[in-house]
């Protein structure tokens, strides 16, 4: 919900709390003030009424519509006003309606009477309606304007604030350029864009620092590696006895792990830093059955039955080293995860999809937690446990999807080209 | 054989020098790239070994000017990069071969040789082994003029021995050497085996020799000759 709408909302939800209390007063208050205008409506009829009866001076009672006067022949208490609520049938209504009614006793020109007087009372369901109808169109009124305002103001106030948005989309970590958010005179937005361009700047020359490093880690790390190797060699030339020999090839072993992983998390870090963003199509089913050809001979001497059902002239958008690494991947995982007896590898390729089917063993773990760096199934082999990480890396990149199902002693590898 | 060695690694090039000394090349280093092209401009080599990321320049151009001046020179590239760039960009150039770092020694001295054999020793060209003779340009093995029929990798396999006499190969060497860096894939070099097994099988049967002894544990070595 955008923040404007919400500021609208629990405007109008307190206002409308406000119009409930407002209601309730100003029905306290127009039902006294009515009330206060009847009593004094009637006081005053009395007063007529009085002259009236100082005029005449009725010895019978006179029984009209709205006024009683009962001649009294006793002396009865005087200037009691009692005033009270009833009933009485309203002659032009003709209905019976609620009344305000005045009872007094009166001496007037030394005789009793008691008069009574009713006037029809405003009801308070009518009262009730009238502030209802009227609180409810001011609401309406109050809410057309708090919308209208609200989208106005949305629109010129947070113009700065969607600016920066726009700013912080179009950011490129590669960029050199500095980020520049457009001036603003709100105290919140300057905080923001200040924080945004510090932020930015310190992100790309982290970022740059990060790439320079990854990019020498490999030279740097290879170097050394060579020397040992090397040392190593020269160690096996002196004549070593059987035992020797076994120890040197088993650190040269190490050496070569090492190196592989050093190269391993460096393309890792490489496609982090969008080191192969180029894209280009490419011709998939070419390349695919190269790098197969490559390793037919591995595959035959390690026994394994190898069927391809490769599409023609796939056509896929992805940079080409990335997918020549991908493929490269799938297919040592099918062959180094194999069995020994009747394995086989299918590998299927169309238009929508990357197929790699071969035998293995069944995996005792969840096949999706592979593909965490370092997750292995099993300890023993010499896999370093990054070559599904680098598979999943890559179909990231690229938004592709990469997929690992094991069903028994069947592992399938499948990557979905968007 | 003549190597200039343009490596800025200082340990590296010691290791590449004691080990190419050992095999019987003559061996100077060069440390940088002024020194290189010094050199070059001074002395004739038979190959050069050129590392790609030197200090003072970049080795391709070192590949180029060697290319435009001598023509029968060997070359080697090294690059700790292993990207195919690097390796295309380089045989482009005109290198006669590549290696990615790390790179085993034992590797780079046969391709060396293997570089030396083509450019330098064109008319007669064998390599003997007892009463052995592989004839490298037209990939033959004779003994005593009979015709010894062995595939490919078998062929390659002797030519590793004979181009490595005194050495020990374990089988990770030989299968590398044979089948390309990829083969580390495989769980086990056993397969190797087989390979030697036919290949002594087949020299044997036409030489009444075994001319490979086993170094249990470790690999296999061509037996000591008396030329």
């Amino acid at each position: 919900m955008r923040l404007i709408n919400k500021i609208t909302l629990i405007f109008l939800g307190v206002s409308f709390i406000v119009f409930l209390i407002g209601g309730l007063v100003t029905y306290k208050v127009i039902g006294d003030e009515i009330k206060k205008e009847e009593k004094w409506f009637l006081l005053e009829r009395l007063t007529s009424t009085e002259r009236y009866i100082s005029r005449k001076q009725p010895k019978n009672p006179i029984i009209r519509d709205k006024v009683i006067i009962l001649p009294q022949n006793d002396s009865i208490p005087i200037d009691e006003y009692v005033f009270s609520d009833t009933i009485v049938y309203h002659s032009t209504l003709e209905r019976p309606e609620m009344h305000n009614k005045l009872e007094v006793g009166k001496k007037i020109e030394g005789k009793f009477y008691k008069i009574t007087l009713y006037d029809i009372i405003i009801e308070q369901d009518d009262i009730i309606d009238g502030i209802v109808e009227s609180l409810f169109k001011t609401y309406l009124i109050l809410l057309a304007l708090v919308l209208i305002m609200g989208w106005i103001l949305s629109k010129r106030l947070l113009i700065p604030f969607e600016k920066t948005l726009q700013s912080i989309r179009q950011f490129d970590i590669k960029d050199t350029e500095p980020i520049i958010l457009s001036k603003t005179g709100t105290k919140e937005f300057k905080r923001l864009n200040s924080f945004i361009e510090n932020m930015s700047a310190k992100i790309r020359s982290d970022y740059q620092s990060l790439k320079e490093f990854s990019e020498n880690a490999s030279h740097e790390i290879q170097t050394p590696l060579s020397v040992a190797k090397g040392k190593l060699e020269l160690l096996q030339d002196t004549g070593l006895d059987e035992n020797q020999h076994q120890l040197v090839k088993e650190a040269q072993k190490s050496i070569t792990n090492i190196s592989k992983l050093g190269n391993m998390l460096t393309l890792l870090a490489k496609i982090d830093n969008h080191e192969f963003d180029t894209r280009n199509k490419i011709n998939g089913s070419e390349i695919l059955e190269d790098i197969i050809d490559d390793y037919k001979e591995l595959i035959h001497l390690k026994g394994l039955r190898l069927d391809l059902d490769i599409a023609e002239d796939v056509q896929i958008n992805i940079n080409p080293t990335l997918f020549e690494i991908l493929v490269n991947n799938l297919l040592k995982n099918a062959i180094k995860h194999n069995i020994n007896t009747n394995g086989y590898i299918f590998v299927l390729m169309n238009h929508s999809r990357l197929e790699f089917k071969n035998s293995g063993i069944p995996l005792k773990s969840n096949p999706s937690l592979l593909f965490g760096r370092f997750k292995k199934e099993n300890f023993k082999t010499n896999s370093l446990g990054l070559g599904l990480s680098i598979i999943k890396k890559i179909c990231e990149v690229n938004n592709m999807k990469a997929e690992y199902a094991c069903k028994e002693q069947e592992h399938i590898l499948t990557v979905h080209f968007s | 054989m003549k190597v200039l060695v343009v490596e800025d690694q200082l340990e590296l090039s010691k290791n590449i020098e004691a080990y190419l000394k050992n095999d019987g090349f003559q061996v100077s280093c060069a440390y940088d790239y002024f020194t290189a092209t010094d050199k070059i401009a001074a002395y004739e080599y038979d190959l050069v070994i050129i590392d790609l990321m030197l200090p003072d320049g970049y080795g391709m151009d070192l590949l180029y000017s060697l290319r435009a001046n001598q023509k029968n020179v060997g070359t080697i590239i090294l690059s700790a990069k292993n990207s195919l760039d690097d390796k295309v960009r380089g045989l482009d150039a005109g290198a006669d071969d590549y290696l990615a770092k790390p790179f085993h020694l034992i590797e780079l001295s046969s391709r060396l040789k293997a570089i030396y054999r083509t450019r330098k020793l064109q008319g007669e060209n064998s390599i003997a082994i007892g009463g052995i003779k592989l004839f490298t340009d037209v990939y033959e093995v004779k003994f005593e003029q009979q015709k010894i029929d062995l595939t490919k990798k078998e062929y390659e396999m002797l030519l590793f021995f004979a181009t490595n006499p005194k050495r020990v190969l374990t089988k990770q060497n030989i299968a590398e050497h044979l089948w390309g860096d990829y083969i580390d894939q495989a769980d086990s070099y056993d397969f190797v085996y087989q390979h030697i097994k036919n290949l002594r099988k087949k020299i044997e049967k036409a030489s009444q020799m075994d001319i490979i002894e086993t170094v249990y544990g470790v690999g296999y070595k061509l037996k000591s000759f008396n030329k």
